[in-house]
């Protein structure tokens, strides 16, 4: 029955899903098209005459109508094909799998130290609520969220590579090609990124866990002589679940948006890099590739959450 | 002592036990010792390059950007060399090279050169090559081979390029993309263009490109060129901000860093493990003018924006050190400078007044100036816009993301007076005056015929071969356009590089298409 209910869900946000990404990716078309600046100047390079612009234009089908243009694209990106990059002439498809792997490396190191530290410290200040450590906590998640997180990365390289040569100060190596060394890599734009994340998830843990400790039912629980630690693990945090589910969605989503400035600065070959230098150059296609997969990973993302959820909390059916 | 307290050395002669160790003792210090400084004196394999983008194409014909020349130069050679200094036409693949008549231009190759697929690079490689660049219509290479009629192979390592009119530029075109020969078979093969897998006669071929990350090179066996290159692997790492490049460089991830920002150069100056290579370039700063509006139809108008840039000011503080004032596009050492340009004097505010008095702007005058919207030309802005409004210029500077203000500048809009920008580098200066003076060229925003002296100088400079005759002819071009105010070139850009200490072999090149084939890094 309660399977069934899951079902039902994850067809009704699919279903939910499909006008959003029709939406997305024509706010996307239409918003690079407003943009001013003329790719095919770009693409003559040094050999620029308005003959050759008007080449350019016609062999790359920009001086078709806008709506054949996104048709076309879309029609081509239902069946698989995501076009190719105006100036490289690079499949789309081929460039993004190149790449996001990377993005999502990252990202999920850097979700898993948020998950890793955030948690730890959001537990151990509603435990310790209005003590020191609670304190501690409270101003450590206030930089976290003020501090941006490329200049966290600027210093922990000036510190971990530069003084002392920890670690790398720039690139990237594919987990696939050498884990360990992916690790490596990986691990000081990962702590950069999670700054804001392991701030945000231990002020909202340690926020939902003080309400819940403080309700009738867990006065109750004391009253009947269970220990606190037993009320925090056993009642406290059950019921966090689907708050905790629901901020590290939102998170992981954030995350992924950020690796774009963090990827700049470690230069990191991922997927924020090639959205900042396709929409420098007005490569139309490849921006909207990415903006797709990236929609769609969302939406991905917010279906396991809501699907989690209901596991955990039958009442969000 | 017994017998066994001595080593027999053989022929009657012995030393004694403790004699012997003593020796084999120093042997084996010595031995090691020079395995060690010979370790340091061998050359490693592998050379590791900061390179600031990833390639558009890595196919000559199909490149629309300057940055993808370092990997051109990885990949290929070309007919004519251009020496790094003055840029004048040397050897290359082409051993000699001449006008037999101001529309005939004869090559001769170097004989038994191959391609990194084996076939040769012979005269009938040459054609197709050329005939590739000038009749393709991806080609972005076509406008400098315009000018050639036809391409004739006369032997089997002669070509003759016949001209409709004379040119002498071409043999500086051959020096750059357009002299870069790719194996015809490869474009054959992969259907006309290489984008991606590149086939030339260079020092190294591709073994792989991971898009934004990096390309790896390996020494092409059989290179034309004995005992080159010397780095038998080469690495092009790419990182795009050059603060991130200089940190790869500092951390020993990298041994060259190329196009450092001039805020770097403090830092690598200071740094004992890394050597500075810095010197001006072809890069130019300047501002476009649209001479076909207003108040910019008048040459005093012109003149007088030059008049009222202190030079020296603005490269102190915008530059770090990493510019010098200029007011021409050819820096000292390049056979076309113009001595006479930096003897006379470029910062007259009084004069400019009195000329803006003239025109009939007694009280000044309000311009619309066009710019980029990035840090470092928004920090030129200022400074600029605060040196005219001591004349009396008023206006403020509408900036937008490079793609933008170029299409609004030159394109149909031709909204704006002036534009800040650059002018990157080309080998001959005709190329460059023709690009920005001539009335058809799409750089001239209001399609303004250039003044007499400045025609008839880039024409004669057409007409003849001999170097010295082209220099005085262009140099007429480059005094009548700072006399007309058609453009205001401000200061060259220099060429910053960071190297390791243990690399050897690198010099720079004017034009910023180095080599890399005498590079080494000693382990």
């Amino acid at each position: 029955m309660a399977a069934n209910k899951r079902l039902k869900l994850f067809w009704n946000r699919l279903l939910q899903a499909a006008p959003v990404i029709v939406l997305a990716s024509l706010a996307i078309f239409f918003l690079m098209k407003l943009l001013p600046g003329d790719v095919a100047i770009t693409l003559a390079g040094e050999d620029i005459s308005e003959e050759r612009l008007g080449e350019i234009r016609h062999m790359h089908g920009l001086d078709r109508p806008l709506l054949y243009q996104y048709a076309s694209w879309a029609w081509a990106a239902m069946n698989g094909d995501l076009s190719k990059s105006l100036l490289t002439g690079q499949d789309v498809g081929v460039l993004i799998a190149s790449v996001y792997p990377n993005t999502l490396f990252i990202a999920g190191y850097a979700v898993l130290l948020t998950i890793l530290i955030g948690v730890p410290l959001g537990i151990a200040a509603a435990a310790t609520a209005g003590s020191a450590i609670d304190r501690f906590v409270s101003v450590v998640s206030s930089a976290g969220v003020a501090v941006p997180n490329f200049w966290i990365g600027m210093l922990l390289v000036a510190a971990f590579a530069l003084e002392r040569p920890w670690f790398p100060a720039t690139g990237f190596v594919s987990p696939f090609t050498d884990i360990r060394m992916a690790i490596v890599c990986a691990t000081l734009p990962a702590i950069a990124l999670s700054s804001t994340g392991i701030a945000e998830v231990a002020r909202q843990l340690r926020t939902a866990l003080v309400e819940i400790l403080s309700t009738q039912y867990v006065r109750t629980l004391h009253a009947k002589g269970l220990s606190p630690q037993a009320i925090l693990w056993k009642h406290g945090l059950r019921n966090t679940g689907v708050t905790l589910i629901t901020i590290i969605s939102l998170i992981i989503n954030r995350t992924i948006a950020m690796t774009v400035v963090i990827e700049y600065v470690f230069a990191i070959p991922g997927l924020g890099s090639a959205l900042i230098n396709a929409t420098m150059a007005r490569d139309y296609n490849i921006v909207q590739g990415i903006m797709l997969v990236l929609v769609l990973t969302v939406i991905f993302i917010n279906l396991l959450s809501d699907i989690l959820c209901s596991m955990i909390d039958p009442r969000v059916n | 002592m017994s017998s066994k307290d001595f080593v027999d050395l053989g022929s009657g002669q012995r030393i004694n036990r403790r004699d012997a160790i003593r020796l084999m003792a120093a042997a084996g210090i010595t031995l090691s010792a020079s395995s060690v400084f010979a370790q340091q004196g061998q050359a490693s394999s592998m050379l590791r390059i900061g390179a600031y983008a990833n390639p558009t194409s890595l196919d000559p014909a199909a490149s629309n950007s300057s940055s993808d020349n370092v990997y051109f130069s990885i990949l290929y050679d070309s007919l004519v060399s251009l020496d790094e200094e003055s840029l004048l036409p040397q050897p290359g693949l082409a051993k000699s090279f001449r006008f037999v008549d101001p529309t005939t231009l004869v090559m001769n190759l170097v004989e038994g050169v191959k391609f990194q697929d084996g076939t040769s690079l012979d005269a009938e490689a040459v054609k197709f090559n050329l005939e590739r660049y000038r009749d393709d219509p991806a080609s972005s290479r076509r406008s400098d081979l315009a000018r050639v009629k036809a391409v004739d192979v006369t032997s089997e390592y002669e070509v003759k390029l016949t001209l409709d009119e004379p040119d002498p530029s071409v043999v500086l075109f051959l020096g750059g993309r357009t002299g870069c020969m790719v194996s015809p078979k490869a474009l054959k093969e992969a259907g006309g263009r290489v984008d991606r897998t590149p086939v030339g006669v260079g020092p190294w071929k591709l073994v792989s490109w991971a898009d934004g990350d990096r390309l790896i090179f390996e020494a092409s066996t059989g290179y034309w060129q004995a005992d080159l290159p010397r780095s038998k692997n080469l690495e092009a790492i790419i990182i795009a901000d050059s603060s991130a490049r200089f940190r790869a460089l500092q951390s020993g991830q990298i041994d060259m860093a190329l196009q450092l920002s001039s805020r770097q150069l403090p830092l690598l100056e200071k740094n004992p493990e890394l050597v500075t290579l810095s010197g001006p370039s072809l890069f130019v700063y300047h501002f476009y003018m649209n001479n076909s509006r207003g108040a910019m139809k008048d040459p005093r108008v012109r003149r007088a924006l030059s008049l009222a840039i202190d030079r020296d000011a603005f490269v102190r503080a915008t530059m770090q050190g990493g510019a010098e004032p200029t007011t021409q596009y050819y820096p000292k050492g390049h056979w076309a400078y113009v001595p006479a340009l930096d003897e006379a004097p470029s910062y007259d505010p009084q004069k400019a007044k009195e000329l803006l008095a003239e025109a009939g702007y007694p009280d000044g005058l309000e311009l619309d100036f066009r710019g980029y919207s990035d840090q470092e030309s928004v920090q030129r802005q200022e400074v600029l816009m605060n040196l005219f409004n001591q004349v009396g210029i008023r206006g403020k500077f509408t900036n937008a993301p490079l793609a933008e203000a170029i299409s609004k500048f030159f394109g149909e809009e031709k909204a704006g007076d002036l534009l800040l920008s650059a002018l990157p580098g080309q080998p001959d200066p005709l190329m460059a005056y023709t690009m920005i003076y001539d009335e058809a060229s799409f750089y001239n925003a209001g399609r303004v015929a250039p003044p007499a002296a400045a025609a008839k100088g880039m024409q004669e400079s057409r007409l003849t071969q001999n170097q010295d005759e082209r220099a005085a002819a262009l140099a007429q071009v480059a005094v009548a356009a700072i006399e007309d105010g058609l453009s205001i070139p401000l200061a060259i850009r220099f060429d910053i590089i960071g190297l390791s200490k243990n690399v050897s072999g690198f010099e720079r090149h004017l034009l910023g298409t180095h080599r890399f084939q005498d590079v080494a890094v000693s382990a």
